[in-house]
């Protein structure tokens, strides 16, 4: 068990790097600027924690109510403001953001709990079921699941490893076979490893096992291995309702990177990043920019109002106060902090913000000179924010290349992705 | 070449920013085919109607036709669906995108998957300089490079007219002069062009038609060789 503080904060953790990735979507890839998401964050909250708490609806409905309220907002404030270029939206959305804000202070405190907000939205653990402990063979099968997924990791990591020095020194030697030279030198090096250390490493992968000639076959002795820690973990913890919440927050962070993914490798994304960069240009070339940046301010508040509905079933309590500009403010810095345009950053940034706004608590109020202190060096030190427009594997496949090269004696410009970090 | 039937017509065409009155009523027509220029000086006009047959620049008062259909005043994202393409003054390209991505903006109006792999060889065939640079960002090319990205793009649109604005603008002389060729190939490989040039000798070289634009009014029309043997012309545009 995680202690119940830090595992709120994890899942505090989760749903704003979907946030953050929803406005990323906005303002780092189309380039819009949206100063006020923490209102379709809001509108995420309240419906759902409206429609489920006080009007009995049941949860699916609810958080499927709270993305297409946050769809209809984005169009009653985007049709009129996404026809124009320029700042019209930052100015808009902010106001829209303090109008709901507002407006979930005064309208209809039965409903929406008024300026004390509301604390009777029933919590994401009230509907999962507590997760029977996992009976003998349920367990030996996930164990065996995850043994084999661990080690296809294993071997994948080792084989794209090889892949990739083999790219770097093809260049200089040519060889078509340097993957499997290093494939071979790998294991050996973990062959003499083991031998290195008297048999602990393989001890500590595998555990030990006896071999019965008689009755029983291969039976573990010794639970050191990995199969073990599998066992272990799909047996005790896996039976608690923690880790299933936490397994449902990360398929949905998972559901949304990959979504977001082809979406910017499709049609529409790669239209969304040509506006970006010029939107005359982009006209040109026969994209109708006002639908564009509309259906993509629609795609990214759905997915803002996605972390409103998260929110509203995670955290106990949630009042109006807690939607004000500066949550606004707060986004925005994990997107610019992890990189604008760059998914990963934004994972990276909403991560880093969350985790030091709870770090820098004890400062009091000192915690907001701190976090300002924090964000302008940032902005000396590394203003295209910690990724830039890359993501992180691309971030460490370029550094490698250079390093590698640099090593080898290759000439680091030549062939190189030229896309500046 | 032989001119077949008239692709585009322009009649009488306004356009004003405002106040101020930019094209006061231009008629020209481009033929299947041709590569027609307009020449000009400095705001006379040139890219205005450029803007305007593609549709960025809305007009006051006259006529577009392309292929027998009336576009003008339509929005410009139509426009290009119906085989237009403009490389625009400035080459606007997406400067922190690679070559590639460059490119497949550039095709998403063709929806077809195939159609799209063929215009890429046929981008590579007549700029093999692309191919190396697909992954190199746009922003880090050189001049000469960039325009030629600017017309890969345009073309990956699959037009039947392609309209040059300035293909030149900016460029070493050798480099004009391989640009010229190329817009050549293109007009051989069945492009109609219309082309928009400071470099009004080179242009006129290679053009069937041509039209001298001053003041927003067309003050001089004929073939290519016809205006560079004009003296008027000799004098104003091609420098004595």
């Amino acid at each position: 068990m995680i202690n119940p503080y830090w595992e709120l904060i994890i899942l505090l953790c989760l749903i704003n790097i979907i946030f953050t990735v929803s406005l990323n979507l906005i303002l780092g890839y189309n380039g819009q600027f949206s100063l006020g998401h923490a209102g379709f964050l809001a509108i995420g909250c309240y419906t759902s924690g409206a429609l489920t708490a006080n009007l009995g609806w049941p949860l699916w409905a609810g958080i499927l109510m709270s993305i297409v309220m946050s769809i209809i907002g984005a169009v009653i404030i985007g049709y009129p403001c996404l026809r124009l270029r320029g700042d019209y939206l930052a100015i808009a959305t902010l106001g829209f953001a303090e109008i709901l804000r507002i407006m979930a202070n005064a309208i209809r405190p039965d409903l929406f709990g008024g300026p004390t907000g509301m604390q009777n939205v029933k919590s994401f653990y009230k509907y999962i079921p507590v997760p029977e402990p996992m009976n003998g063979v349920g367990n030996l099968l996930f164990t065996i699941l995850f043994t084999l997924v661990f080690f296809a990791l294993l071997v994948w990591g080792i084989w794209a490893l090889a892949s990739f020095l083999q790219r770097i020194i093809n260049r200089r030697l040519r060889w078509d076979h340097w993957r499997w030279l290093i494939c071979g030198l790998v294991v050996l090096a973990v062959i003499v490893a083991n031998f290195a250390c008297r048999g602990a490493l393989f001890y500590r992968i595998f555990g030990r096992w006896h071999y019965e000639t008689g009755s029983g076959g291969a039976r573990i002795i010794d639970k050191a291995g990995i199969f073990h820690f599998f066992q272990a973990l799909t047996k005790d913890s896996f039976a608690s309702p923690q880790w299933a919440m936490f397994a449902l927050f990360i398929v949905v962070v998972a559901i949304v990177t990959w979504m977001i993914r082809n979406y910017l490798i499709s049609v529409p994304g790669r239209a969304v990043v040509a506006i970006r960069e010029d939107e005359i240009a982009a006209t040109n070339l026969g994209l109708n920019c006002t639908w564009m940046k509309l259906q993509n301010f629609m795609f990214g508040s759905a997915l803002a109002g996605l972390a409103g509905a998260m929110l509203a079933h995670t955290i106990p309590l949630f009042k109006p106060m807690d939607f004000n500009f500066f949550k606004s403010v707060d986004v925005l810095l994990m997107v610019v902090l992890g990189g604008m345009g760059s998914i990963t950053g934004s994972f990276v940034g909403a991560t880093i913000i969350t985790v030091l706004l709870e770090a820098l608590r004890f400062l009091g109020d000192w915690r907001l000179v701190m976090y300002s202190l924090i964000l302008i060096l940032f902005m000396i030190f590394k203003p295209g924010g910690l990724l830039g427009s890359a993501e992180l594997g691309q971030l460490i496949r370029r550094r490698a290349e250079t390093a590698i090269q640099r090593l080898v004696g290759d000439d680091p410009s030549a062939g190189s992705e030229a896309r500046d970090a | 070449m032989d001119a077949g039937q008239p692709l585009l017509v322009v009649n009488d065409l306004h356009v004003a920013y405002g106040a101020v009155r930019a094209l006061h009523g231009i008629s020209f027509a481009v033929r299947d085919g041709e590569i027609v220029t307009l020449i000009g000086a400095n705001g006379a006009g040139k890219s205005t109607t450029m803007n305007t047959i593609i549709g960025l620049v809305k007009c006051r008062q006259g006529k577009i036709s392309f292929n027998g259909e009336e576009i003008a005043n339509q929005p410009a994202h139509q426009i290009v669906h119906k085989g237009l393409a403009l490389a625009p003054e400035g080459r606007r390209l997406f400067l922190n995108l690679t070559v590639r991505e460059n490119l497949e903006v550039g095709g998403l109006v063709t929806r077809d998957k195939g159609r799209k792999q063929d215009l890429l060889t046929e981008v590579f065939t007549l700029f093999p300089r692309i191919k190396e640079r697909l992954r190199q960002v746009a922003g880090t090319l050189s001049g000469g490079e960039q325009q030629m990205l600017a017309i890969s793009r345009a073309m990956m649109q699959d037009p039947r007219l392609m309209l040059l604005d300035e293909p030149s603008l900016g460029l070493a002389p050798n480099l004009v002069q391989e640009i010229f060729e190329k817009i050549r190939y293109l007009n051989r490989e069945g492009k109609t062009i219309l082309l928009v040039e400071q470099n009004a000798y080179q242009a006129l070289k290679i053009s069937q038609q041509a039209h001298v634009l001053e003041q927003g009014r067309i003050v001089m029309s004929g073939t290519g060789a016809e205006l560079s043997a004009n003296p008027k012309i000799k004098e104003a545009y091609l420098g004595g």
